[in-house]
């Protein structure tokens, strides 16, 4: 992390905050209100507020691309104008991998949105078109302890536009994804168990029941009642209900939600 | 994947170890003398019951070398002095003849041959009473009671699917909900319906997929919380599961724990240096130890588990 990182660390982390509340109640109520031009404008510290929009990256863009709220040229400045602030670490330094895959969804939203971020200055190694990769220390490989913790970090790219091995990998191991978020709940890591309960909400697996936690449902004829087989809904309910006041942790559950509901609401 | 021999000779290890120390702090589990029968205390009969569980499973399995099978000879043979040749189960089943825990007691002592021929009668006396089939308790507990029937020859109920249905396990419930009050009754429920691992099958398929699902996550959170005790419970559960995994890793994890005059801590509270004292909350995990690494290397050597495809990668 740089001095400029450094520096503006605590302002971020309350601007992380308040955004990440923003981004909630938008994806909940849906409509136009959301705006980050009005988000960084309305923050007591620009340094803050474009630190919270580098921090989230990708999920910064889930109200315009999940809850139907319009995305403007003066919001795409915003995003810009982090990314110049608080440019991502070189590849071959610690997390540069992983600045790297989320620059690439950072990059993949813009353009479902409607905007070019080929060339902006500070991504991370992001094309446009590129699929965010697997590198050293994203680990979608590995057993399910490690491979959910990876899993988890890359929480951004759990977005519709957004395509590459580690969605595909995601969608292969729903039941080791699972293993992690109940792993996380025992520990009460409720954000990590909310990062991957997004993930399972991403791609519901053809032929089942949407919002299925995989592992929890038993085979036809098995005896138990339909109502002791939990669904993602269950376990989104069961985190928000522990989880109150945690405006990461709720970010993340309302974009799990959207994700079920099936986006564009 | 093949049985890790690694894993094995670990679990072979740590089982002959813990034994070694039992049977140093055997005094310990003795039953205080000068006492009435029916002053005993609860903690003093479960502490030597577990000890003769574990000894008589270790001789069931008889995968012991000749030291620890001796050793385990020996405490199974103290222990059952200890409940006088069951004389002393007999006497508090008359005493309390509600009571269910000196028949299941002397249900351990059933499978190593030793018998006492008044409790079986008493005990089926009583099995035949109304007041048998209301007795409440916790549903892995009716199971408990259930496997010592089955003991004495007994037959099931024809409601046992339902009785099984009635527990934590049977309930199949959001695997995130279990905590250390229940992890205990989901071991003991696959304990007692499998018969300590021989009767895989005991275990309902539905029950076995669950378990197959959600084990190794309960096996990586103890593990990380070094709560040793129910580690090794769970360690044992997959033991009796048909397509058990035997967690290598995680093995050494549990082995690496042991004390190096082989007693198991029990990861929760600190063990005082003093054996005598450290017996108190630590006899338990020690116990554990034992059969969860004879349960390991006689499953290793079951021929059940070695054709093709037995055992998931």
């Amino acid at each position: 992390m740089s001095v400029a990182h450094q520096a503006a660390s605590d302002a971020v982390g309350s601007a992380v905050s308040a955004l990440a509340s923003g981004l909630a109640g938008a994806l909940r109520d849906g409509g136009g209100g959301f705006s980050l031009r009005a988000f960084a404008d309305a923050a007591g510290e620009p340094a803050g507020a474009l630190g919270a929009v580098r921090g989230l990256g990708a999920d910064a863009l889930a109200p315009f691309l999940l809850a139907g709220c319009p995305f403007t040229t003066a919001d795409a400045a915003v995003v810009r104008a982090a990314a110049a602030a608080f440019p991502a670490p070189p590849p071959e330094e610690e997390d540069g991998a992983l600045w790297a895959a989320r620059d690439a969804a950072l990059v993949r939203v813009l353009a479902a949105l409607g905007v070019e971020a080929d060339g902006w200055e500070g991504l991370g190694e992001a094309r446009v078109g590129s699929e965010p990769e697997e590198g050293p220390g994203a680990g979608t490989a590995g057993e399910w302890p490690a491979f959910s913790a990876a899993l988890a970090k890359l929480a951004p790219l759990a977005l519709p536009p957004v395509t590459g091995p580690v969605r595909r990998a995601a969608a292969d191991r729903r039941l080791d994804v699972g293993r992690g978020l109940v792993r996380a709940m025992l520990r009460r890591d409720h954000l990590t168990a909310a990062r991957l309960a997004r993930w399972l909400a991403l791609d519901p697996r053809p032929g089942t029941a949407p919002g299925t936690v995989p592992g929890t449902v038993p085979r036809a004829g098995a005896g138990a009642a339909p109502e002791s087989v939990p669904s993602l809904g269950t376990v989104l309910d069961h985190i928000a209900a522990l989880a109150s006041g945690r405006p990461r942790v709720l970010f993340e559950l309302a974009v799990a939600r959207r994700l079920l509901t099936g986006g564009n609401g | 994947m093949t049985i890790d021999a690694a894993t094995v000779r670990l679990a072979q290890q740590v089982t002959d170890r813990a034994l070694a120390w039992l049977s140093r702090m055997r005094s310990c589990f003795a039953l205080p003398r000068g006492v009435d029968d029916h002053e005993v205390r609860g903690e003093a009969l479960k502490a030597l019951s577990e000890l003769a569980l574990a000894v008589a499973l270790l001789r069931r399995a008889a995968v012991a070398g000749p030291d620890s099978a001796r050793s385990a000879q020996e405490l199974l043979d103290f222990a059952w002095r200890e409940f006088r040749e069951g004389e002393l189960l007999y006497e508090l089943q008359c005493y309390t003849p509600a009571a269910t825990y000196p028949v299941e007691i002397y249900g351990e002592f059933v499978t190593a041959g030793y018998r006492h021929r008044k409790l079986e009668e008493l005990a089926l006396h009583l099995d035949g009473l109304r007041a048998a089939r209301f007795t409440e308790q916790v549903p892995n507990r009716r199971l408990g009671v259930l496997a010592a029937r089955r003991r004495l020859g007994l037959p099931d109920p024809p409601d046992l699917g339902e009785q099984i249905r009635r527990t934590w396990l049977g309930g199949m419930p959001e695997p995130w909900m279990l905590d250390a009050s229940n992890a205990y009754g989901v071991t003991h429920t696959v304990f007692h319906l499998t018969d300590w691992g021989a009767d895989p099958a005991g275990l309902p398929e539905e029950l076995q997929e669950y378990l197959a699902c959600w084990l190794p996550v309960w096996v990586e959170v103890f593990a990380e919380t070094r709560t040793w005790d129910l580690l090794g419970e769970f360690l044992m559960v997959d033991m009796c599961l048909t397509r058990p995994r035997f967690y290598p890793r995680v093995w050494e994890r549990f082995a690496a724990a042991q004390r190096a005059d082989g007693m198991m801590p029990n990861g929760v509270t600190r063990p005082p240096d003093d054996p005598a004292r450290a017996f108190l909350n630590h006899h338990h995990p020690t116990i554990v130890a034992v059969v969860a690494g004879t349960l390991t290397v006689a499953r290793a050597l079951d021929p059940a588990l070695h054709g093709p495809d037995r055992i998931p990668a």
